[in-house]
């Protein structure tokens, strides 16, 4: 598995993180502009960045590696992947936001000056998330990281509610304790690596991962902890999940879908970076990893349950569903790298679905999310609905849809590794998700409900229709013809075995 | 390494100091003063950077303390006075008192320095890093991060908890210095800026608390949780 790849020069991982914070910045320096206008820079700053990660995916999948800044900057399939899913997510929240931000605005604030600032910070976000998935410098690594966080954190309080602040406050308090433990484990990691390589070049991730079995054993565990502390709170793994239900609850429905959709990968793609380095003692902290991915997931469909507040069940879930990812990621065999990130991408797809879903009731009920308030919205609202069902059923592993593909390849990569202890639990979750996610699209669309302020509510508007179809249309696409993604998938697999492999030999 | 240890007494006692501010800093009830106090905390941080700078004859280590001095002693404590201006002088009372912080720093700090001393072998650092004082300042720096965690468990004012992460950072950068003071200055100036980045936003964001909800403890952030 240990191929040869050929590292060229490119100004592509420069490009890929300045194009969009140079949109970015255009937008939030802008005054008054035309109407449309910074929503069309913004959409055509993130279509440029897709094209950019397009490329680099091509190179990726040619069997090209592209290196930056001297070394600094180092772009293979997994930060393809990760940059296109990024792109992606920008690039559906962007119509979507036309309609619903304004519309949960108070009319003081909607200004000009306010629109570019969440525009602005979109491009921020997608420019610090493109960095992130290029960087080969621990330090850069960890300022990217934390870049996302703060852009997504002042996303977070775009409406200045009491909720937003709170969620907000406490995202930042606990994953920047999670950041700090994560320089910790980056100093760790570059005192072990002093002791082999020269100064500058233990900094890079691809320098260290080549010397892995010469690092003394304890300080790399050690530094390994701190890395799962770190990361694995900004991807949202229980036990250190609990800014994420309050921050994906009461961010703005499209800031939800992307806290959901790729925010939180953010934490599972730095551990995947950060861990395959230390591949020879990788068989100590999966055990670790795997048990913490697995149990997690179980709790958090529970925690899910006794929810009645639509967005923080959904959050609950992307507790269980990073298990999942986490799970397949720390199996470190080719099938479970796959299936990891098939699930990466496939959750990505069907929560903002279900997100965007949400928002589309939260849209044309005056902002009503309980459950417990809502029902017989099917008619009403037949393609939110449809919409809703295909999130749910795919999250929920049905066949045909794109979550069963990527849960079953999971299953048999775990099952292969002979821990059928953990293959139990994940069809177990899978079950409960579902019939979680049945129970609550059930009560929402065909239940009974006494509000008459629901009797006029109609379908929502195109805008945000749109969106949610091309994402429902992905998610029915990838469970009929997985081998779509396929090429994409691998390349970003072979990389993390390269990664594996490069450092035990 | 020996003009290290020429230094040796001045390093230990200005991390000795180090170690005191960070804990008046955690339990002034005042929070003014409590800003001055991690004033004085990255002012001798600075001083401990400039003196291993002057004591191992490596300029850029003076870098780092300029850095330090500029972030640390002028524009942290300058936002926490800022928005101090506008909250309570006072901080919201803490779930423990003095003497638990004083019991948890003096079990960290024998914890940690013992164990360094004791079982250096366990983590196997570098031979610069496995001498003194760069053992003691190691075993200081983490009692300072977890004087900072301490402070983020038990503290109900949003300001402290401001000061508990700043804390945590400090003792992250002590680290940083004694384990590996090689490290180039651009890493410094990163880590440090985004630092203050961070600590912009919570103060921000403490300060939105306080005009919506007229309070800062934490305790009350509890809506979400229903």
């Amino acid at each position: 598995m240990n191929e040869l790849v050929t590292t060229i020069a490119s100004p592509l991982p420069v490009l890929v993180f300045v194009v969009p914070i140079a949109f970015g910045a255009i937008i939030l320096l802008a005054g008054p502009t035309c109407r449309w206008c910074r929503e069309l820079l913004a959409f055509v700053g993130a279509l440029a960045t897709g094209a950019i990660a397009v490329q680099v995916a091509q190179e990726a999948m040619a069997g090209h590696v592209l290196t930056g800044w001297g070394r600094l900057l180092y772009v293979d399939g997994l930060s393809a992947l990760m940059v296109l899913l990024g792109c992606l997510m920008v690039i559906v929240v962007i119509p979507y936001s036309l309609r619903y931000i304004p519309q949960h605005l108070p009319e003081e604030q909607r200004t000009p000056r306010k629109l570019n600032l969440y525009y602005g910070l979109l491009l921020m976000f997608l420019g610090a998330l493109s960095l992130t998935c290029a960087a080969n410098h621990m330090i850069l690594l960890y300022l990217s990281v934390e870049a996302t966080t703060l852009a997504t954190a002042l996303l977070l309080i775009f409406y200045w509610r009491r909720e937003t602040l709170e969620a907000a406050y406490k995202y930042l308090i606990l994953v920047g304790v999670g950041i700090t433990f994560a320089l910790l484990g980056f100093i760790l990691l570059y005192v072990a690596g002093l002791q082999v390589l020269p100064g500058s070049e233990a900094l890079l991730l691809t320098s260290l991962g080549q010397i892995a079995d010469k690092l003394p054993v304890n300080l790399a565990l050690l530094a390994a902890a701190f890395f799962v502390v770190g990361f694995g709170t900004k991807a949202g793994l229980m036990p250190f999940h609990a800014w994420l239900p309050d921050a994906h609850a009461e961010a703005p429905t499209p800031i939800s879908a992307l806290l959901s959709g790729v925010v939180i990968k953010v934490g599972a793609y730095a551990l995947t970076r950060t861990i395959t380095v230390l591949a020879p003692h990788y068989h100590a902290i999966v055990v670790f990893v795997a048990i913490l991915a697995s149990v997690g997931m179980l709790l958090a469909i529970f925690m899910a349950w006794a929810q009645d507040d639509l967005k923080r069940l959904l959050a609950y879930h992307s507790v269980s569903q990073m298990g999942y990812v986490v799970e397949g990621l720390a199996l470190g065999t080719y099938l479970g790298i796959y299936g990891g990130l098939f699930h990466l991408l496939n959750h990505t797809l069907f929560k903002a679905l279900l997100f965007m879903s949400v928002g589309a009731i939260m849209y044309t009920t005056g902002g009503m999310r309980a459950i417990s308030r809502l029902g017989g919205l099917g008619k009403k609202m037949p393609i939110t609905a449809t919409c809703f069902f295909i999130g749910a059923l795919a999250m929920g592993g049905v066949p045909l849809l794109n979550g069963f593909m990527s849960k079953l390849t999971l299953f048999i990569a775990v099952a292969e590794q002979r821990l059928l202890w953990a293959a139990v639990i994940g069809i177990i979750t899978s079950l409960l998700t579902l019939a979680c996610m049945a129970h609550a699209a059930y009560r929402v669309f065909w239940g009974e409900c006494d509000d008459d302020s629901l009797a006029n509510v109609k379908e929502a508007p195109a805008a945000l229709l749109i969106p949610m179809i091309l994402l429902a249309a992905l998610c029915v696409l990838l469970g009929l013809y997985p081998q779509a993604a396929y090429p994409l998938l691998d390349t970003a697999a072979r990389s993390v075995m390269h990664a594996l492999g490069g450092a035990t030999h | 390494m020996e003009d290290v240890l020429a230094h040796n007494s001045q390093l230990v006692s200005l991390m000795a100091a180090h170690l005191i501010a960070s804990l008046a800093a955690a339990e002034v009830g005042h929070l003014k003063c409590a800003i001055m106090w991690l004033m004085i905390q990255s002012a001798l941080l600075a001083a401990i950077f400039a003196t291993v700078g002057y004591a191992t004859g490596t300029p850029h280590l003076y870098l780092w303390a300029a850095v330090c001095v500029l972030t640390k002693v002028a524009l942290i404590p300058l936002l926490l006075w800022h928005y101090s201006n506008e909250l309570p002088p006072r901080e919201t009372r803490p779930i423990v008192g003095l003497q638990w912080s004083i019991i948890v720093v003096a079990i960290a700090l024998v914890g940690f320095y013992r164990f360094l001393h004791g079982y250096l072998g366990f983590v196997a650092p570098g031979a610069g890093a496995a001498a003194e004082p760069a053992l003691t300042g190691w075993a200081i720096a983490f009692t300072v991060i977890a004087l900072g965690l301490y402070v983020l468990a038990v503290r109900r004012d949003a300001i402290k908890l401001v000061i508990g992460i700043i804390l945590m950072e400090n003792g992250v950068h002590l680290t940083l210095l004694s384990l590996a003071p090689t490290v180039p200055e651009t890493t410094i100036v990163g880590v440090t800026t985004n630092v203050i980045v961070l600590a912009w936003l919570l103060l921000y964001l403490t300060a939105g608390i306080y005009r919506l909800m007229g309070t800062t403890d934490v305790t009350t952030l509890s809506r979400l949780r229903r």
